[in-house]
């Protein structure tokens, strides 16, 4: 039988196929799809889970570590019961094609990971720089399948390579049911120009931006300061503060005659623990950090930047306007401004560019309440100041497993 | 600026006299632009340094020479203008933009004849310019190859272009030009990567043999697109050598936000800072100041810029400073080598996987 659908002949050797067990894309096509949260796809990653614990180098790799610890069956377990929809009626669409944002190594892996808990069958645009961590994961994922378990699993992923969007995502776009686009707003729109069919649709996530809040009086009775630290640092600084969820606006909220004590009293702390993780910025970030302050003092933002040492510049804004994390710089660049009343914050986060809240010394029902009262359309994420890039099932918004698959209505 | 500055040769001041003349001159421009330049002003006080004095030529602030890209800083009024220099980007890009009044045009052109005449003497010389024509026929847009060659054009009489206006070399035009001046003095000028990818290519590639052992050549501009291409300055000046004969080559370093007080290099391949202008160097960690010898980012100071508030910039090379007043070649001030651009950074992060579409 001819083949129905087929790549032509001359993109192929534009494409790297890095696994799969397929020989055919009919083949990929019909594969059969899971319930969600199917038995075989959670033992297969607790397995998946422990073999890449297992590898030498995973020391060297503390991002696929973390990987491997989110891969757990008890921590996939625990998802499975915050999912909002009825898991025995839910079942995967068919194929989901991921595109995966191209400079962090391990995210194919957890849109993966989503793609397989919704029992869809999973091609995944891998990023075209070939990361050690992507070695690592496809090393044990070979080794994996020569056991020869788990083969349901197996062939409902596959991974390719290639390196510019066209033809190729014209193709696979042709016969996915959803797409999962993560990257920027332009990447996005540029995706979209491939279309898909008409019951398929697209779950993206685009480019957002968070906020910092934190209490006055919480920061300065903070008994372990070096923790805090530590935990903003984390949410920060080890993305180069360049992930969707690392706030570039730090709200002071609380108590004004204490304010300048608790700047000091934060601040010097995250010197310190800058110093001691060797945080240094390159010369052209630098520069580029040291542009952005003397626009920001030209545009009549500022009243006053500091930048003791070139990894933290410190901005005091003359005013706050949501704008402000559209156009932002990253490597350490903070804008800080002071709130008596948090009801002010409506004003900045009724946008859907905001993602995430993180919070210190208050408690998150109450900015929760901020968005409910006043049916602000930005904020998806209220979480503690150190949790700002933990994953979850539950995502930008979206339950992910949820949207990838279907519910089954019986009456 | 204080006319006493022209009665100096270039590079005849020592650390202790040019240091207080400098922070004199400097500190007047800084009060100037405060009260002229309400931008300059506000990056001044967002800083805490709008109302300050300052002691050393370290204490000054900076701005980052990509801010004339991105915003418009001026000092003097549109009236006032009469030249606007723009710097010479590629296509799509942004490029900066220079505003002149006649003092700071007039005193540009002062300083460079005091600098280049140190070089060549006070006489002009008859000119072959290592460009073509075109670069400066259209003037819809000064840009800084052309601006470069006009300013450099006033040390030279009998002027040519080695270059027609699909960039050949003009063989005709040059010997011609060689025969009429044999025995004289003649001064060379162009763009350092055009001198390497269009006249010295050419002349290794062609049986053409120019004699040009009484020649003195100006270069400058860096390696722009060609990085990739570039050689070191020893095999530039030996490949040169060979291919005409030219023996006396200088680079300068300069930058259209600081046209006029351009650095010099010496015969011992060093550049070295005139009186009227200054660099330092930086480290990238806190912008304190580099020992000599140690690489950071570099500052240039001048104290030209009157119309614009450019007289202390923090420019996107690395270099480091060799000494002060101890240079073989007898002039006086510092000296230094650039060792490049600052490399752009690759950042982490989960905003961009775009990638073009085919």
């Amino acid at each position: 039988m001819d083949a129905v659908i087929h790549l032509k002949e001359e993109y192929k050797n534009q494409l790297e196929l890095l696994f799969t067990t397929h020989s055919s894309w009919d083949s990929v096509y019909n594969e059969p799809v899971f319930s969600v949260y199917n038995h075989d796809v959670i033992f297969f990653l607790n397995e998946l889970s422990k073999k890449i614990n297992k590898h030498t180098d995973i020391r060297r790799f503390p991002d696929v570590a973390t990987f491997a610890f989110f891969c757990r069956k008890s921590n996939l377990l625990k998802f499975q019961g915050s999912s909002l929809g009825n898991n025995q009626l839910q079942i995967g669409r068919g194929v989901t094609f991921h595109i995966a944002p191209s400079n962090v190594p391990m995210n194919f892996a957890y849109s993966l990971v989503m793609g397989l808990l919704a029992g869809n069958v999973n091609i995944v645009k891998l990023p075209s720089k070939n990361f050690d961590q992507i070695k690592l994961f496809l090393d044990v994922l070979d080794a994996f399948r020569r056991e020869m378990k788990f083969e349901s699993v197996f062939s409902k992923i596959i991974l390719v390579r290639y390196n510019r969007i066209g033809f190729i995502t014209d193709f696979f776009s042709s016969f996915c049911s959803n797409r999962v686009i993560w990257g920027g707003d332009d990447t996005i729109s540029n995706i979209r120009k491939s279309p898909i069919m008409p019951r398929a649709y697209d779950v993206t996530f685009c480019d957002r931006y968070s906020i910092c809040v934190l209490e006055i009086n919480a920061i300065l009775n903070c008994s372990n300061l070096e923790q805090l630290a530590l935990d903003f640092y984390n949410d920060t600084y080890l993305f180069d503060q360049n992930a969707c969820t690392s706030p570039h606006v730090i709200i002071w909220y609380g108590d004004a005659d204490k304010l300048i004590e608790a700047k000091t009293f934060f601040w010097n702390a995250i010197r310190k623990i800058l110093e001691s993780k060797s945080y240094i910025v390159e010369s052209s970030t630098v520069i580029d950090k040291l542009v952005f302050a003397h626009e920001q003092a030209i545009d009549g933002k500022l009243n006053l930047f500091e930048n003791k040492k070139n990894n933290l510049f410190i901005a005091d804004l003359i005013q706050l306007e949501s704008s402000i994390s559209i156009s932002h710089s990253n490597c350490g660049y903070f804008n800080e401004f002071y709130y008596d009343n948090l009801l002010l914050l409506s004003a900045i986060i009724d946008s859907p560019k905001y993602q995430t809240i993180t919070y210190y010394g208050l408690n998150p029902i109450y900015l929760k309440n901020i968005i409910f009262d006043s049916g602000l359309k930005g904020v998806d994420r209220i979480v503690p100041v150190g949790k700002a890039s933990d994953f979850s099932t539950i995502w930008d918004g979206y339950d992910i497993v949820s949207s990838l698959s279907r519910i089954i209505n019986i009456i | 600026m204080h006319e006493d500055w022209l009665k100096y040769q270039p590079y005849e001041l020592g650390f202790s006299k040019k240091q207080k003349f400098l922070i004199e001159e400097l500190n007047s421009l800084n009060k100037r632009h405060l009260s002229k330049c309400e931008s300059f002003f506000r990056i001044l006080r967002s800083q805490n340094l709008d109302s300050v004095n300052f002691k050393t030529l370290e204490e000054f602030p900076f701005l980052p020479v990509r801010l004339f890209k991105n915003r418009e800083l001026k000092s003097v009024t549109e009236e006032e203008i009469v030249k606007t220099m723009t710097s010479s980007g590629t296509s799509g890009q942004k490029v900066s933009k220079i505003y002149l009044d006649k003092t700071t045009a007039l005193l540009q052109t002062k300083v460079l004849t005091k600098i280049i005449s140190s070089y060549i003497g006070s006489k002009r010389l008859p000119m072959l310019i290592l460009d073509s024509e075109a670069v400066v026929k259209n003037r819809n847009l000064f840009s800084a190859r052309g601006a470069g060659i006009l300013g450099f054009s006033m040390f030279g009489t009998k002027r040519v272009f080695a270059f027609d206006e699909e960039m050949n070399l003009n063989e005709k035009v040059i010997y011609d030009f060689l025969l009429a001046h044999k025995g004289q003095k003649i001064l060379l000028f162009g763009f350092t990567f055009i001198v390497y990818a269009y006249f010295l290519k050419s002349l290794e590639k062609s049986n053409i043999r120019f004699d040009l052992s009484d020649s003195i050549l100006i270069h400058g501009g860096g390696w722009k697109k060609l990085t990739s291409e570039a050689i070191s300055s020893e095999e530039f000046k030996q490949r040169l050598y060979i291919a005409s004969g030219l023996k006396r080559i200088y680079d300068y370093y300069g930058m259209v936000e600081q046209t006029g007080s351009i650095f010099m290099e010496c015969e011992f391949g060093f550049l070295h800072a005139p009186i009227y202008a200054d660099i330092i160097v930086r480290k990238a960690v806190d912008f304190s100041v580099a020992e000599f010898g140690e690489v950071g980012i570099v500052q240039v100071l001048s104290i030209l810029p009157l119309s614009y508030p450019g007289f202390s910039l923090l420019t996107e090379d690395e270099g480091f400073i060799v000494g002060e007043d101890t240079c073989a070649c007898g002039r006086l001030g510092k000296y230094f080598k650039i060792t490049g651009r600052i490399k752009s950074a690759e950042i982490r992060g989960c905003s961009d996987t775009f990638e073009g579409r085919v």
